[in-house]
């Protein structure tokens, strides 16, 4: 068993090559349990790329990933899931016909759902099952303020409610680290806060770890406790938010190096 | 409406329909009974083929190969052995010695056809799209040039005939009965709920921790298993069965009642193989007296391609009537 304090996840030495192109290269990371991390870079740094590899949509070329004492690396998406990883996607993935009460049901089924015959034969085990689903969803619901909208289909969400929608949906799986991938990405700046407070909220809640990509520096520097800069799929630094705002390599990678081909 | 009575009411349905079955048994022709079973098999085969086409998004053409594995071990088992030993001199002993009953013949029929879906499953469900249609095609050729080559076990391309005349609309009506239960009750369970999120996204689902793979032959097996089951009641309604009785039109006209009734609606698939096939059989006349034929097959491919474009989600999309999800969900205290 680890002790409390034990990271969670531990990345270490991690790259991804696609032909010619090496999208990430020895990336390193080390989350604790409750921290909050940003992940910024410029556009076509590899921050996509990083969260498909830890997430196991994407199996690296090397390196490892340890998530709860287990290694996950290139076992697969549902491996990751089962080490405790949740993730949201940048271009928003619900199950658009189904209702928003059912895409939360949904991700309840690994943890709480019934086999085959258990279901046909509605034993009491599949009720029990059934009941503790529906309280499930419906407490994600609540949560992320979507009370109102349960029986409606995805599909049919205003913008910033599928976003919400999909944490609800990501955290009803029961992750012990949340990835968030441009969680602000098309939101009002109202929105943006109310994302900031219920991920301050999730994380005293659950004791949830997050990791997010995001372009709204602004909320990265008021959420994140710490902020990690990719370049090129390489770590340019890494460190608190005001630190990191202040390097002027950060300011260089995003504004270019000031050569003339800037 | 209380669950109590909502289930009161759900058997009064279905003791009704037992009451119709009676009814149509003792003073329908042999003409009309037959168009009746006909329908029943018609709403077996969708609704069993909307588990897997439509709860995962599967693009199955395979059903008839599944009828015809179910129908041939049906008729095998129940066929009197000295039949047998006239058709089929080379069986081996114990299946030329089998003289089944009926129920157990059509239940062997089915875990057969399940035995064969988890087969063709492991290699052909890595394909999406386009190409599971091709390779489950080629699965229903292959099936069909082994039935035909396989003279010691089928009789080959001469099939078996004169079996027994065992369907009537009794076991047409319990067989739709149980298929119904089973896929509204997948339909309204976790387990369904995980089919349909693997259709909608299946990336975004196993990042859920979903195993998609299992899910996906888990809703072939359970289509294949009614399938073979209606294979089983299809050969003794018309009492023979041939390599050709299970061809590539019949699994076009399987898919095309799944796809005008909605994929992923259990009720939009029994309605679309009841419409369909009443509007194929009330044609025949039509087609006889104008010379005509085909006719029917013309109407319903030019239907599918209505409904494709006006309606691409088919006449229900995913949805079923309130009343049965109340009647199904089993999560109340």
């Amino acid at each position: 068993m680890q002790n409390e304090n034990a990271p969670f996840l531990e990345v270490a030495s991690l790259s991804k090559r696609f032909g010619g192109v090496q999208a990430v290269l020895d990336y390193e990371l080390s989350l604790a349990p409750g921290e909050i991390v940003g992940l910024i870079g410029p556009n076509g740094a590899g921050k996509t790329t990083v969260f498909n590899l830890l997430s196991g949509v994407l199996a690296p070329t090397s390196g490892s990933i340890r998530a709860g004492g287990r290694e996950i690396a290139g076992r697969g998406p549902e491996a990751g899931s089962a080490a405790g990883i949740g993730r949201t996607f940048q271009n928003i993935r619900l199950f658009p016909a189904l209702s928003v009460l059912d895409n939360v049901r949904a991700a309840c089924h690994r943890r709480l759902g019934r086999g085959l015959w258990p279901t046909l034969f509605r034993l009491p085990g599949a009720r029990a099952s059934e009941a503790a689903i529906l309280a499930r969803a419906r407490e994600m619901l609540e949560i992320m303020n979507l009370s109102a909208a349960a029986e409606q289909p995805a599909g049919s969400l205003p913008y910033g409610d599928q976003r919400r929608l999909e944490i609800a949906r990501a955290l009803a799986a029961g992750p012990t680290l949340l990835l968030l991938d441009e969680p602000a990405a098309g939101l009002n700046p109202g929105e943006t806060e109310g994302l900031r407070q219920a991920i301050r909220a999730l994380r005293d809640r659950f004791g949830l770890t997050v990791l997010l990509v995001e372009h709204d520096m602004g909320l990265v520097m008021r959420l994140c406790e710490r902020v990690q800069v990719l370049v090129h799929g390489r770590l340019l630094t890494e460190g608190p938010p005001a630190a990191v705002q202040a390097d002027q390599r950060v300011v260089a990678a995003y504004l270019g190096s000031g050569g003339a081909d800037a | 409406m209380s669950r109590t009575t909502l289930r009161l009411a759900a058997l009064c349905t279905v003791a009704a329909g037992a009451g119709l079955v009676a009814l149509a048994q003792a003073f329908c022709g042999d003409y009309y009974l037959s168009i009746l079973d006909f329908v029943g098999i018609a709403a077996v085969l969708a609704v069993s083929l909307n588990v897997t086409n439509g709860f995962t998004g599967l693009f199955s053409l395979g059903h008839p190969a599944f009828m015809a594995i179910g129908g041939y071990v049906t008729a095998l088992l129940v066929l009197p052995p000295g039949r047998k030993e006239m058709f089929l001199p080379d069986l081996p002993a114990w299946l030329a010695s089998a003289e089944w009953s009926f129920a157990p013949a059509l239940a062997a029929g089915g875990l057969a056809a399940v035995l064969a879906a988890c087969l063709v499953g492991l290699p052909v469900l890595r394909l999406k799209g386009h190409y599971l249609a091709v390779a489950t095609m080629g699965f229903l050729i292959i099936v069909q040039v082994l039935i035909v080559n396989l003279d010691w076990l089928t009789r080959g391309p001469l099939g078996l005939n004169g079996l027994a005349p065992l369907t009537d609309l009794w076991w047409v009506y319990a067989v739709l009965v149980v298929t119904l239960y089973v896929a509204y009750a997948l339909k309204f369970s976790s387990l369904g709920r995980a089919m349909l999120a693997v259709r909608e996204d299946e990336l975004a689902a196993r990042c859920l921790g979903i195993p998609a793979a299992r899910a996906r032959i888990l809703a072939l097996a359970v289509g294949a298993f009614f399938a073979g089951v209606s294979g089983g009641l299809w050969a003794h309604l018309i009492t023979a069965i041939t390599p050709g009785s299970f061809s590539l039109l019949m699994a076009f006209t399987i898919v095309a009642m799944v796809v005008i009734g909605g994929s992923g609606s259990v009720t939009g698939s029994l309605l679309a193989a009841v419409g369909i096939s009443l509007f194929t059989e009330a044609l025949k006349p039509v087609e006889e007296s104008l010379e005509l034929y085909g006719l029917a097959e013309i109407v319903m491919a030019l239907g599918l391609i209505v409904c494709l474009v006006l309606r691409p989600r088919g006449l229900f999309g995913s949805e079923e009537p309130r009343l049965l999800a109340r009647l199904f969900e089993n999560s109340a205290p």
